[in-house]
């Protein structure tokens, strides 16, 4: 126990994958409602 | 929607370019070593956060003094928005918590004033979707907004106004360039992505809205 901090590399990757992942999702979601919301216009 | 996909493919140029400077090329910091590098997306999203929650407030503002639906589906867009970036902020402190302070998560000053944050954002948000009168939806949810966002400056301050185990924020003028890079691209690739996602969010309000107070004549008729 010296107070600095080795690895942990998997909690870094935990932490971008994560936000990617939640980020991907809403976008995908977003433009998928969207494209819905449209077509029902147009029909 | 160019604008909206113009946005999306250049906040992603800048969230591959700030990821890749952030995970290979900046230095491990001192003391906490590779563990730091989670502070090039935790920081930036705190930042995009606290933009949107704003964005909201002053929506929230405007449709209670000017009263049209603009301001409505600006809101409707922010707020789903809010409760992401919330989201985001809550797990990614979570994972940054367990390496540093021992626990996945803490009734620390500034941890329990984001999750009060998401909570009341989150509710605001579902009540919308329990109202189906559009008018008292924007209004109820004008006055919510309003009030839920008192609880910005807390989570701001709450580092300095009480004993907490969250570190004081950081500025530009504390941290060095090789940090400051990868922190700069991921705030500037999200908060591009925000807009853009803001949007189209936005649209759909509309073009909901415009179903709700006029619907198509076919499902009228059924």
């Amino acid at each position: 126990m010296n107070g600095i901090l080795n690895g942990g590399w998997n909690f870094v990757v935990a932490a971008y994958l994560v936000s990617g992942a939640i980020l991907t999702i809403y976008s995908i979601h977003a433009v998928t409602e969207f494209r819905r919301r449209t077509k029902g216009i147009s029909q | 929607m160019l604008l909206a996909s113009i946005l999306f493919f250049t906040s992603l140029i800048f969230l591959i370019a700030g990821t890749y400077y952030g995970l290979f090329v900046a230095p491990a910091e001192e003391h906490m070593g590779e563990v730091q590098r989670i502070m090039y997306v935790h920081v930036p999203t705190a930042w995009t956060a606290m933009l949107v929650l704003s964005w909201a407030f002053i929506t929230a503002v405007m449709f209670l003094i000017r009263a049209t639906w603009r301001w409505d589906n600006r809101l409707e867009a922010a707020l789903g928005i809010s409760v992401l970036f919330c989201l985001m902020l809550c797990i990614q402190g979570a994972i940054w918590a367990k390496p540093t302070w021992g626990v996945w998560w803490d009734w620390d000053p500034r941890l329990t004033t984001t999750a009060v944050l998401l909570m009341a954002f989150t509710g605001i948000v579902a009540l919308r979707h329990f109202i189906d009168d559009p008018a008292k939806r924007a209004m109820w949810s004008s006055v919510a907004t309003i009030i839920a966002y008192v609880d910005v400056p807390i989570v701001y301050f709450s580092v300095r106004w009480w004993n907490s185990l969250h570190q004081l924020q950081s500025s530009p003028s504390t941290i060095s360039r090789d940090f400051l890079i990868p922190l700069m691209l991921n705030f500037a690739g999200m908060l591009l992505l925000v807009i853009a996602l803001m949007t189209i969010r936005t649209r759909t309000a509309a073009l909901r809205l415009e179903d709700e107070i006029a619907p198509p004549l076919l499902e009228v008729m059924a």
